[in-house]
C-alpha cells in the first residue's frame, strides 16, 4: 500500500472503522514508513482530544431564564397561531380571544370614522367653491356630461319613489 | 415520557412541560451554541433562542425526524446565522471562553486540561474552520453523534459528512502543524 492511499485512509483507521483486512495493511504500512505513522500518530492524538473533550454544561439559572421567556412568549404571543386548527376552535371563544376580537373591531370602526371624515371634509376645506350649490348648478348647466345629468335625475326620481311608496308626500 | 409525547402535550396547551425538554437538552444545546459562538453571553443568547424558537414552531413539528434530530439542525442553523452576523473581515476565529466561565464554575481539573497549550490551540484551529466542517467535528466528537444523525441535521448525505470530516480533520491537522508532508513512498 502507497503512503498516498494510506492518508486517505488513516481517520478511518484511527476511528477503527476499517475492514480488518484494510486495517492490516494499513498496520503494516505503519510499521514500515516512518513519515505515515507519525501522520497516523497525529491523528490518534487529535482524536484523543477531540473525543476526549468533556461535554460543556449550561450556566446556572439556564433553565430558569429559558422558561421564564418560554411563559413570557405563550402570554404575549398569540398561542392560537402556534396551535393546530383543530385546537383553534376550542379557544376560539375564550375571553382572551373575544377581546382581541372586540378591540379589532372598535380599532376598523375608529379608522373607518377617520377616513369618512377626512374625505367628506377636506375637500370641502380644500375646495370651498366646489360645493356651493350654486356652482353645481352652474357647473351641470354649462355642459356637463349628460351621462352625470341623467344618474343625477334617475337618483333623485329613485329618492322621490321612494318617499312616495313609504306614505311621505311632498 | 418521550420526547414526541412531551411535544404533544405542549402544544396541547400545557406550556409547563416544555420545562422537560429544556432541562434533557440545555446542556447539549449550550454546548453546540458554545462551540460555534465561543462561551459566555452569545452562548446563552443562541441557546436561549432555539429554545424559544423551537417552542415557536411546535405546530410545525411533525414527527418526520427525532425531537432531538429538530432540535439539534434548529441550533446549528442559529448557530450558522451567528457565524454570519458577527463574523467580521480579517477575523477568522471564535476562540472558546475561558473554561471557567464556560463550564459554570467547574474550575479545577477540568480548566487546568483545558488549560494547557496544546487543547488551546485545538480550540483555536477548530473556532478557525468554516462552519461546514466545524459542525461536524462539534457533532461527531463533542455531541457524539452517529454519522446518520449528522447527516440528517445538516440535510446532507452521509458520504458528504464523511468527506467534511475528512477536510476538517486535515485543516485541523494543518492549523496545529501536525501535517507530516504528501511524501509518497
Amino acid at each position: 500500500m502507497r503512503c498516498a492511499k494510506v492518508g486517505l485512509l488513516i481517520d478511518r483507521y484511527v476511528d477503527g472503522q476499517l475492514p480488518p483486512d484494510l486495517a492490516e495493511a494499513v498496520g503494516a504500512h505503519e510499521r514500515g514508513c516512518v513519515r505515515c505513522a507519525r501522520r497516523i500518530a497525529a491523528a490518534r492524538r487529535l482524536a484523543g482530544f477531540l473525543g476526549a473533550e468533556q461535554p460543556l454544561r449550561a450556566p446556572a439559572g439556564f433553565h430558569d431564564r429559558v422558561m421564564d421567556a418560554v411563559y413570557r412568549e405563550a402570554l404575549k404571543g398569540s398561542p392560537v397561531e402556534r396551535q393546530p386548527s383543530a385546537e383553534r376552535a376550542t379557544t376560539a371563544g375564550s375571553p382572551s380571544s373575544r377581546l382581541r376580537t372586540y378591540r379589532r373591531l372598535g380599532l376598523s370602526f375608529m379608522l373607518s370614522a377617520v377616513v369618512l371624515t377626512v374625505s367628506l371634509v377636506l375637500p370641502q376645506g380644500l375646495y370651498p367653491s366646489l360645493f356651493r350649490p350654486e356652482s353645481v348648478e352652474a357647473g351641470l348647466s354649462r355642459g356637463a356630461p349628460s351621462a352625470v345629468k341623467n344618474a343625477l335625475d334617475g337618483a333623485g326620481r329613485a329618492v322621490q319613489g321612494t318617499l312616495y311608496k313609504g306614505g311621505i308626500s311632498r | 415520557m418521550t420526547d414526541e409525547q412531551i411535544v404533544d402535550r405542549v402544544r396541547n396547551g400545557e406550556t409547563r412541560l416544555f420545562d422537560q425538554l429544556v432541562r434533557r437538552y440545555q446542556d447539549p444545546v449550550y454546548g453546540m451554541a458554545a462551540r460555534f459562538t465561543g462561551g459566555g453571553a452569545d452562548a446563552e443568547d443562541v441557546a436561549q433562542e432555539v429554545f424559544l424558537k423551537v417552542f415557536r414552531s411546535l405546530a410545525g413539528f411533525k414527527g418526520e425526524a427525532k425531537f432531538s434530530t429538530w432540535l439539534y439542525r434548529v441550533t446549528f442553523n442559529l448557530c450558522a446565522d451567528w457565524l454570519r452576523r458577527n463574523r467580521k473581515p480579517g477575523r477568522k476565529a471564535v476562540a472558546i471562553e475561558e473554561a471557567g466561565e464556560v463550564r459554570d464554575g467547574r474550575v479545577d481539573l477540568e480548566r487546568s486540561l483545558l488549560e494547557s497549550e496544546e487543547r488551546e490551540r485545538v480550540n483555536r484551529a477548530l473556532a478557525s474552520l468554516d462552519e461546514r466542517y466545524r459542525s461536524v467535528i462539534v457533532l461527531l466528537y463533542y455531541q457524539k453523534l452517529p454519522y446518520e444523525e449528522i447527516a440528517a441535521i445538516l440535510g446532507v448525505p452521509v458520504k458528504t459528512v464523511e468527506t467534511r470530516l475528512y477536510r476538517a480533520r486535515k485543516m485541523l491537522r494543518e492549523a496545529l502543524g501536525q501535517e507530516e508532508g504528501r511524501g509518497e513512498r
